[in-house]
């Protein structure tokens, strides 16, 4: 059964597939704000990701 | 020689791109395991051999760092520590293809605003305005005058990061709205695409929307994109390629390539072709 949770800015239902991996990174469905999974003890959370305030890029 | 015994997978965030890769690793049964840069530790004496990493890192500096330090400690990177370096400094990377004669855009890199400024009309106008580190796209600016200039380097000094205080200011390759990601995997470009850019953003990045296509990859392109991934000593690369009047001209190599929009719009399994050069490098040590 996938995981559903909420959103934290829109409150939308996001859902997290069985399969989901440690850092794996999903977006709302409804708002599109990013979240990164962390994956700790079986437990999953959702971390807000602020993609602008990363070094990110390839 | 360097006994892998298994291969370190370094992510942090993992995007589709990984998943694609952790699905051809566990194809191929190869001996693998996750690590998480950000719960990697490395006790200092430890006499080892070091290991083999594959870099997935999104961020850029973590891979750096950790690229670094696993050929410190005497094992390999993939990509090597050297090329992820390079790749991930525009000015530097430009200086190198320059060297080695593949076609760039005409570019000046300067540590100063002001010099930046000065420079601007023998570039010509419009021009693109870069930093030297960053990527999709970001900070990337259009610049259509002088006042435009002098309006970003008051921008990028109120940033207040050193790094901001370098300029690549580029000719404006007036491109039929699209560019080219070439993916290299050791000798080959093994697939690219056209990537158009959304509405009337000049960028083209996928990263910033913009649809793409498959690109029937000719001798010259393939010839270009090679070299440019080889100069910087990259095994595997997403060469970034523009197509100018007088031919085609690369503006970036990314040495942590994402490949998603490749293998989706091609049909090619670029994931494959990197797990099996990932294969090949550990075997040969």
């Amino acid at each position: 059964m996938p995981t559903k949770t909420s959103c934290q800015v829109c409150g939308a239902d996001i859902e997290i597939p069985d399969d989901v991996l440690d850092g794996e990174l999903v977006s709302c469905p409804s708002c599109g704000q990013k979240y990164q999974v962390v994956i700790q003890n079986g437990l999953i959370q959702l971390k807000l990701i602020k993609v602008e305030e990363e070094d990110w890029g390839e | 020689m360097v006994l892998i015994e298994a291969i370190d997978f370094i992510y942090d965030a993992v995007r589709l791109d990984e998943k694609l890769l952790i699905r051809e690793f566990n194809n191929l049964n190869v001996n693998y395991r996750l690590v998480n840069a950000g719960e990697l530790t490395l006790n200092l004496p430890n006499g080892g051999d070091g290991g083999a990493a594959f870099i997935r890192t999104i961020s850029q500096h973590k891979s750096q760092l950790v690229s670094q330090l696993y050929e410190a400690l005497g094992g390999i990177s993939i990509n090597p520590a050297m090329s992820i370096l390079i790749g991930n400094n525009k000015a530097v990377t430009l200086a190198i293809l320059s060297r080695v004669g593949v076609p760039i855009p005409n570019t000046v890199i300067t540590l100063s605003g002001d010099v930046a400024v000065k420079v601007l009309n023998a570039v010509g106008i419009p021009a693109i305005v870069k930093p030297v580190h960053g990527s999709w796209g970001r900070l990337v600016s259009l610049v259509g005058g002088v006042e435009d200039l002098q309006l970003l380097v008051r921008h990028r000094d109120s940033m207040g990061n050193p790094q901001y205080g370098a300029y690549l200011v580029q000719e404006y390759v007036r491109k039929p709205g699209r560019d080219i990601r070439v993916t290299v995997v050791g000798d080959r470009a093994v697939a690219a695409i056209y990537r158009y850019a959304v509405n009337d953003d000049w960028r083209t990045n996928t990263a910033r929307g913009g649809k793409a296509e498959a690109v029937r990859v000719d001798p010259e392109l393939e010839d270009i994109s090679v070299r440019a991934t080889k100069a910087i000593g990259a095994y595997y690369a997403g060469v970034d390629v523009v197509e100018s009047d007088g031919g085609y001209k690369v503006l970036e190599v990314n040495t942590v390539p994402e490949f998603k929009n490749v293998q989706r719009v091609t049909g090619v399994n670029v994931a494959r072709h990197i797990v099996e050069l990932v294969l090949d490098l550990t075997k040969r040590g």
